[in-house]
């Protein structure tokens, strides 16, 4: 079991799409997915099930006590399940505010998961939901549209996984890539793919997300681009990003426990 | 709006004549027949020729550049013969269907308000080709999501028809797109020869499905 966390506290990056067509790319390569809805706006819920906001949702095993387990169900997508998301967890960094080990939350409810990969889908925002999910996380995936405003916050997730990893002993959480999405053969998406080639060397992925409107069309059909229109521009991507992050993040052999994890590395 | 903007609605608007002939075709009738009461600028104010790609500014009280679309082929895409064909006033043979582009220095009329049906064509003359569009385009709707009774995970239609009856079954699947019909048709094995594995036609999958499902209950 590998965790890997989609994050990028910009919005309109592509966090929810590279989730959900990354979770359909690893589960054609035999793998077993689990997506986790971690974001309030419960856009990838809606993107492989056709359900808006439905209830009981990850927010009754964050703030309430429900297992998790009794949660995961099937989706469009073959071999993917979810966790699915509400509206309501828009309101977990007030609510989890005073209770202990509120990071770890997310990460406890995973325990013993035995899917080959959990791919988590997270907020715009570095707040108590993400941090749960990079708690949660042994890899994180950073989707990044290639402008100049993207570069504005990179730094600022950078140093929220740095800290991150310092406070709670994640030794091994460590950026598995940054993944350019809607690109397209521009200056100025060539000279921002250069600044971020020098800022994260070896660390910008092969795979170029391009800008596509079959991306869009399969969110709407509630299924992910690989069963929608696999020989789209955009299904090849992600079919060849899901190689890229098998190759570059092999799924963990045991069941999902993230201090062994961290411990064992 | 930016000039990379407008290009790019342009060239969506162009492609979207190229798809349609005889959208394209009406368009170059309407551009070629002269205009009874031409607006001061000596252009046809809201003709079918003229198209906004966007929201109409006219609503918000602002002035309107208009853009023409002018055939290409046609005397290319010169200042003199852009202007020609701007000119209302001045009829010119109907062009044969063929890629459209914009003719510089033109200004793009408001698009009337979209009739009560929402088709972007007016009834009447045309309306079959009217019809032929909507089936293909997507029209966008407000999205509640799937009916709660069906639960998570995918719908069993068996269950839903032994709960809701034939009406009930084709209401609940009529709520469902593409990827959750697939998904019931994958689920329950309702296409064991894979005919509908890369089907993306969302009524024959409907009725696929509860053509299974009578069958079985039959």
């Amino acid at each position: 079991m590998t965790a890997i966390c989609i994050a990028n506290n910009k919005g309109g990056v592509g966090k929810t799409t590279t989730a959900v067509n990354l979770a359909a790319g690893l589960a054609r390569l035999n793998y077993r997915v689990l997506l986790v809805d971690v974001d309030g706006q419960a856009n990838a819920t809606y993107a492989l099930t056709g359900r808006v906001h439905p209830r009981p949702s990850l927010y009754d095993v964050l703030v309430g006590e429900r297992k998790l387990e009794t949660l995961v169900s099937k989706t469009n997508e073959d071999q993917v399940w979810i966790v699915p998301g509400d509206e309501r967890l828009q309101n977990v960094d007030v609510e989890l505010a005073a209770r202990p080990g509120r990071e770890w939350r997310l990460a406890k409810a995973l325990h013993g998961q035995e899917f080959d990969y959990i791919i988590l889908d997270t907020p715009p925002s570095l707040g108590l939901l993400t941090q749960n999910a990079l708690a949660a996380s042994h890899r994180v995936l950073i989707p990044i549209s290639l402008t100049e405003f993207s570069l504005i916050g990179m730094d600022k997730l950078e140093a929220t996984i740095v800290e991150l990893r310092d406070q709670l002993d994640l030794v091994d959480l460590e950026v598995a890539g940054v993944v350019a999405t809607f690109y397209e053969e521009t200056n100025t998406a060539r000279d921002t793919w250069g600044v971020l080639e020098k800022k994260y060397e070896g660390h910008m992925l092969e795979t170029r997300i391009p800008k596509n409107l079959d991306l869009e069309k399969a969110h709407r059909e509630n299924e992910s681009v690989l069963s929608f229109a696999p020989n789209s521009s955009g299904g090849k991507a992600y079919m060849a990003l899901a190689r890229e992050v098998k190759r570059l993040v092999p799924a963990h052999p045991r069941p999902y426990d993230r201090r062994r994890h961290t411990q064992s590395a | 709006m930016a000039p990379e903007a407008l290009a790019r609605t342009l060239r969506a608007v162009a492609a979207e004549l190229e798809r349609d002939p005889a959208l394209a075709r009406r368009i170059a009738e309407a551009l070629a027949a002269p205009t009874p009461d031409p607006s001061p600028t000596g252009e046809a104010e809201g003709s079918a020729g003229n198209l906004t790609p966007g929201p109409s500014p006219a609503r918000r009280g602002e002035s309107t550049p208009t853009v023409s679309l002018v055939p290409l082929g046609r005397g290319g895409l010169s200042s003199k013969r852009d202007n020609q064909d701007t000119d209302a006033s001045a009829p010119t043979p109907a062009p044969a269907p063929a890629p459209l582009r914009r003719a510089r220095g033109t200004r793009v009329a408001p698009r009337p308000p979209l009739p009560e049906n929402g088709s972007p064509l007016p009834a009447g003359e045309g309306s079959e080709v009217g019809a032929a569009r909507v089936n293909r385009s997507f029209r966008p709707r407000l999205i509640t999501g799937a009916s709660p009774e069906l639960g998570a995970g995918i719908p069993d239609p068996f269950a839903l028809y032994a709960e809701k009856g034939e009406q009930g079954l084709r209401a609940a699947l009529a709520e469902l797109r593409t990827g959750s019909l697939r998904a019931i048709v994958r689920e329950h094995r309702l296409d064991p020869a894979g005919r509908l594995a890369g089907n993306n036609d969302a009524d024959k999958l409907r009725a696929a499905i509860v053509k299974a499902v009578l069958r079985a209950a039959r």
